[in-house]
């Protein structure tokens, strides 16, 4: 079979059941609103991806294999669509990867195309932690 | 000024790592020596950017020169993350050297 | 071995005194003409509170951009050395033989 079936106590499992939706939610709270306090794309990339690491550990890797067919999917699109928007400020007519929408306020849609160049990075760091983990686990369960 | 400031323990890490890179026998005990060079490096390059009274450069109701320098924070950023490509890439060739020779001893990997 | 983990020892606390003797001259002062510029037209410019993710994501997007091709390429280095999947296509093509395999009878030449 694919992947292990080694899994943890169930206090163990209990418990992650319980912090993985709120961890989940914290990462996404902390890309979101890099601009306005202290975080932003890498910080909550790497909360992102320790998540997925903590579920396989507590579960083994057989029950998730899915994530890492569509973690490696999500770090492609998201490196490419980091240079299409770096790009698009030159198609449309000012300065290369700037900020090329009207800012006028200090709010969570004032800042232009900061809140999505922060949520590109989060998914592609988050992404390629996630196919990281999965590879060094994989190795070492196909050496014994 | 006081002198156990940030600056000087980021030498000494630095220090340190390379006092470990240099003796020790075990491959993982080097890499990991070399993972301590760098954040000594991520340390020193922070508490360079010091200013005297100054708070974290998120603005709020300060005045422009009571802002930390935020420069070299954007600078490690980056740094950190090329410093954990770099310990990856070197784990996994060293996992791969153990698969091959079977010992994870530099001395007798010179054979 | 005594004798190179004395001399490592020598050369590092050598190294020590002269770094420590000649660092900590600048802090705490004030910050450079680039990181004042941030400091003072930052909000205005990009419209967010936070000094360095305006820096990461605004005025240095280009480093951010060389740091994430670094980071892809460290993973796909990773991803060739320690050996993808590859049983998993022959493990298909062995359980779709055992679902409606069976032997053709010889009749492959006869049409």
């Amino acid at each position: 079979m694919e992947g292990t079936q080694v899994e943890m106590s169930i206090i163990v499992r209990t418990t992650t059941r319980f912090l993985a939706a709120i961890m989940l939610l914290f990462g996404v709270y902390i890309i979101f609103t890099g601009h306005l306090n202290p975080g932003g794309g890498f910080q909550g990339g790497v909360i992102l991806a320790a998540v997925i690491l903590l579920l396989y550990i507590a579960f083994g890797t057989e029950k998730h294999r899915v994530p890492e067919n569509l973690a490696s999917l999500v770090e492609d699109v998201s490196a490419l669509s980091l240079i299409f928007t770096g790009i698009m400020g030159l198609i449309i007519g000012k300065a290369a990867f700037s900020n090329f929408v009207c800012r006028t306020r200090y709010d969570f849609v004032g800042a232009g195309t900061i809140p999505y160049i922060n949520t590109i990075i989060g998914l592609e760091v988050g992404a390629a932690f996630i196919v990281l983990f999965y590879t060094f686990f994989r190795y070492m369960e196909r050496r014994q | 000024m006081n002198l156990l400031n940030g600056i000087s323990v980021g030498i000494i890490l630095v220090l340190i790592g390379l006092f470990g890179i240099s003796t020790q026998k075990n491959i993982i005990k080097i890499i990991l020596s070399l993972d301590i060079c760098f954040l000594g490096i991520i340390l020193f390059f922070i508490s360079i950017g010091y200013v005297e009274g100054g708070t974290i450069p998120v603005l709020g109701s300060y005045t422009p020169d009571q802002y930390v320098d935020p420069l070299p924070h954007a600078l490690m950023l980056t740094t950190a993350v090329v410093e954990l490509s770099i310990t990856a890439l070197a784990l996994a060739l060293g996992l791969k050297v153990y698969e091959k020779y079977g010992t994870l001893d530099v001395r007798e990997l010179e054979e | 071995m005594r004798v190179y983990t004395g001399i490592a020892a020598i050369c590092v606390v050598a190294w020590g005194i002269i770094f420590l003797s000649t660092a900590s001259l600048h802090y705490g002062l004030h910050p450079g003409d680039a990181a004042f510029h941030y400091i003072e037209w930052g909000g205005e410019e990009t419209g967010s509170s936070n000094l360095v993710t305006a820096i990461i994501t605004d005025y240095r997007l280009y480093d951010t951009m060389g740091e994430v091709t670094v980071l892809f390429t460290a993973i796909l280095g990773v991803t060739m050395i320690l050996g993808r999947n590859h049983h998993r296509i022959q493990r298909k093509i062995k359980q779709l033989d055992q679902l409606y395999g069976g032997n053709t009878g010889g009749d492959v030449d006869n049409c």
